[in-house]
C-alpha cells in the first residue's frame, strides 16, 4: 500500500503576530479573516 | 486561495508577502513585478499575482512584460521599476520578517496567525477560515 504523505502541516495552537505592513493584498482591509501568505512566484 | 476568496467576499483578506527563494533564477524578479504591479492598484495587482502564478515557473523577463501588458500595467512605469530594481527594498524586508519567523517553505500562511506550511488543500484552509469567522467578534 501506498502511503502519501502529507505536504502540508497542521497548524500549531500558537498564533503568530505577523504585520501585514504595507504588503499588497486581496481583498477587504478590513476583513474578520487575514491570510498572509509567504510566496515565491516560481 | 482564489477560490477562499471568491467564496467569501468581505470576510476574507489575502496580504502576500513575496520571499523570493534566493536559488531560484526569476524569483526575485517576479517578487519585484508583484510590488511594481501592486502600486499601480490592487486590481492590477490582483490580476498580475494572478496571471504570474498561472504561468508559473515561466517567470523571466520577457514573459513578465507579457504578463504586465495582458493584466493591464502602465507598461512604462512597470519597465523602469524593473530596470531600477525599484522594489527591492519590500522584498528585502519580507525576507528579514521571513527570517525572524523562521521561515523556510513556501507557501506558508498565517491565517489569523494560525501557521499552515506547505500547500494545505482547500477544505483544510476552509475549515479554518470557517473557525475563524465562527469565533465571536471581539
Amino acid at each position: 500500500m501506498l502511503l502519501m504523505a502529507a505536504h502540508f502541516s497542521l497548524a500549531a495552537p500558537a498564533r503568530y503576530d505577523v504585520p501585514a505592513g504595507d504588503s499588497p493584498y486581496i481583498g477587504s482591509r478590513d476583513a474578520r479573516v487575514t491570510i498572509i501568505e509567504f510566496i515565491d512566484y516560481q | 486561495m482564489h477560490r477562499i476568496l471568491s467564496e467569501y467576499p468581505g470576510k476574507v483578506r489575502l496580504v502576500v508577502k513575496t520571499f523570493p527563494y534566493k536559488y531560484r533564477h526569476f524569483a526575485h524578479i517576479a517578487a519585484e513585478a508583484a510590488h511594481s504591479a501592486w502600486g499601480q492598484g490592487s486590481g492590477k495587482f490582483e490580476a498580475m499575482h494572478n496571471i504570474m502564478i498561472e504561468n508559473s515557473p515561466r517567470l523571466d523577463r520577457e514573459s513578465l512584460m507579457a504578463y504586465a501588458r495582458q493584466a493591464g500595467l502602465d507598461m512604462k512605469k512597470f519597465s523602469a521599476d524593473l530596470n531600477g530594481m525599484r522594489h527591492s527594498k519590500e522584498v528585502d524586508e519580507v525576507n528579514k520578517l521571513a527570517t525572524e519567523l523562521d521561515l523556510f517553505n513556501t507557501p506558508t500562511f498565517f491565517i489569523n496567525g494560525r501557521k499552515i506550511v506547505g500547500n494545505a488543500p482547500y477544505e483544510f484552509l476552509k475549515k479554518v477560515v470557517d473557525e475563524e469567522l465562527a469565533k465571536p467578534v471581539d
